[in-house]
């Protein structure tokens, strides 16, 4: 099965009577071509769940699985390579490196990953879409917090990953723009047959995801 | 070296502070370093003019040549190749006007020592009333064809030329006639002279005297061992400081940019780039550092009067420059440990 798979995760942060669960018994999958939601409140896990889906850390038990392979046995170089290849996360803040210019953040990935990111037709559409090619020559501290984050969205799908990852990616968008980012990630998931996952409280989302958990003290549940 | 360059050049105050600081270190520390070497070889110029690499003298003196006497019964029968006997006095030159401290080293007419005197103007002494002064007497009022005095003697002597690198223990030297030198010493006619300068190896002879190699000779010279070990606590003391400084520094650049690497590291972006971008950031810092410091001694060196104890040796100062992007290097360990410990998942929360 192509795209990623939770079976059973768990995450259990401290110990004693410091011991907070994060993660109860998630099962979850993101499949390749979809858009997926992952709705909750502040402090539900939510990061937790994202950062475990990317390979930034394990769980405490469970398995996590990226087209059927095991990704939570992955660690140090081999989880830096893959999350560059296949993983591109949207975060809420500090996207842009803010001494480089926004055209310079995406030669920063090529510098990085010399190969399949890309192509230039696919990237001027992108950053037409998004609405930033006016914007290549400023840097990250002249931009609006709603130009950054479509320069960080549009930075995440440079390196052409099989996974985007976006951790509130709305959250300095006004209503036209969160329209349009949406569809945008509706347009990457359907069209790049990339799996897209989403985790946000804006409800505004819901319209064009295809799958839709929430996520509630560590507990998910899918939206029939 | 793509993320430091364009940081450097977006943070040109921060950065320029920085490199100002460590440039003010540099330049301190090859200014030290020149008077240093300035200072020392105002003990060494003259014996290392000579090319000697021993020195036999009386072992009463304790090393010190110039307060050696070696008896005419002591002199081995056969003098060794490239060896010369010298005699040293210290004492008062003058002339009409001016009073100077100096040293007179007395040689045979015909001894290798004589010919290694490298005359800035004028000639070599070749009558027993001729002398070559050092050149920095020149710069104090001393003239060609001068009569002068020296020491105990009454006896008057033309100055006929003027030498450079003639300085012993930190007083100008006054080459001439070793047949004058009992008399300017004030020391009796058993006296042969001071030491065996040698460009070889020598050994003792016999009891009375003692072998010293030419860094023993230096180390012997009053004053020249506390001299130096001052300069070089100093300067030991500056580069560690420096260490200090870079590694307060770039721990400072590192923390405050933490959040925005720690994406980086999210992003798939390894450690190690960041490390080596890191490095190449604090090399390219030391480089500019330490160039412009070494710019700003060497007009220093231009500006500052002749007469002043400075000495910039190029080999000096490219080794001070080598061990100063060292110590930059050091001080961005702490640094680079920190970005190798980045946990991408504190900038994300959960």
């Amino acid at each position: 099965m192509k795209g990623l798979t939770l079976e059973k995760v768990n995450k259990v942060f401290g110990s004693g009577l410091n011991q907070v669960q994060a993660l109860k018994d998630v099962d979850f999958e993101a499949k390749e071509g979809e858009l997926t939601l992952i709705l909750g409140p502040s402090g539900s896990g939510k990061s937790t769940l994202l950062t475990i889906l990317g390979g930034l850390q394990q769980p405490t038990s469970g398995t996590v699985l990226v087209n059927g392979k095991r990704l939570d046995s992955m660690q140090g170089k081999a989880a830096d390579a893959f999350r560059l290849s296949n993983i591109g996360f949207v975060l809420q803040s500090y996207n842009l490196v803010p001494y480089l210019s926004v055209e310079d953040q995406f030669v920063l990935v090529d510098k990085v990953k010399k190969e399949g990111n890309l192509d230039k037709k696919t990237f001027d559409e992108y950053i037409d879409r998004l609405g930033i090619k006016r914007l290549l020559h400023k840097f990250p501290g002249e931009l609006s917090g709603g130009q950054s984050q479509r320069v960080a969205i549009a930075r995440a799908l440079y390196a052409d990953p099989e996974f985007i990852l976006a951790d509130e990616p709305t959250a300095a968008l006004d209503s036209n723009r969160v329209k349009e980012v949406a569809q945008l990630f509706k347009d990457i998931a359907e069209k790049s047959g990339k799996a897209v996952v989403v985790v946000t409280h804006d409800l505004r989302l819901k319209e064009q995801a295809d799958k839709i958990y929430h996520l509630i003290d560590g507990q998910i549940s899918i939206e029939q | 070296m793509f993320l430091a360059i364009n940081e450097m050049k977006k943070e040109k105050l921060r950065y320029g502070l920085v490199i100002g600081v460590i440039l003010l270190v540099a330049y301190l520390i090859f200014i030290l370093s020149a008077l240093a070497a300035g200072l020392s070889s105002q003990n060494t110029a003259a014996v290392d003019s000579w090319q000697a690499k021993s020195v036999v003298m009386s072992k009463d003196a304790n090393g010190n040549l110039a307060q050696s006497l070696i008896k005419e019964s002591d002199l081995p029968e056969k003098q060794a190749k490239d060896t010369d006997l010298v005699g040293l006095a210290q004492g008062i030159i003058k002339n009409d006007q001016d009073r100077q401290s100096a040293t007179y080293i007395g040689t045979k007419a015909q001894s290798n020592l004589k010919q290694s005197i490298k005359l800035t103007a004028g000639r070599t002494y070749h009558d027993s009333n001729e002398v070559v002064l050092s050149n920095k007497l020149e710069a104090q009022g001393f003239k060609l064809n001068q009569k002068i005095k020296i020491g105990m003697s009454d006896q008057e002597f033309t100055v006929v030329g003027f030498a450079k690198n003639a300085v012993y223990n930190m007083a100008p030297v006054v080459y001439g006639d070793l047949s004058n030198w009992a008399g300017i010493k004030g020391v009796g006619n058993q006296f042969a002279g001071s030491g065996l300068i040698s460009k070889e190896q020598l050994k003792a002879g016999n009891d009375n005297l003692q072998s010293y190699d030419k860094q023993e000779l230096f180390n012997k010279m009053p004053g020249y061992s506390a001299q130096n070990q001052t300069f070089l606590f100093m300067i030991a003391f500056l580069i560690v400081i420096s260490v200090v400084i870079v590694a307060i520094f770039l721990y400072i650049l590192t923390v405050q940019k933490l959040e925005n690497l720690a994406v980086l590291r999210a992003q798939g972006i390894p450690s190690a780039y960041l490390i080596k971008n890191t490095l190449g950031q604090t090399v390219l810092m030391m480089v500019l550092a330490v160039v412009l410091g070494a710019v700003l001694a060497a007009g220093t060196a231009l500006a500052i009067p002749a007469s002043a104890p400075i000495l910039f040796d190029p080999k000096l100062m490219v080794v001070t420059g080598l061990a100063l992007i060292i110590t930059g290097i050091i001080g961005a360990i702490i640094p680079m440990r920190i970005i190798a410990k980045i946990d991408p998942v504190t900038v994300i929360g959960g």
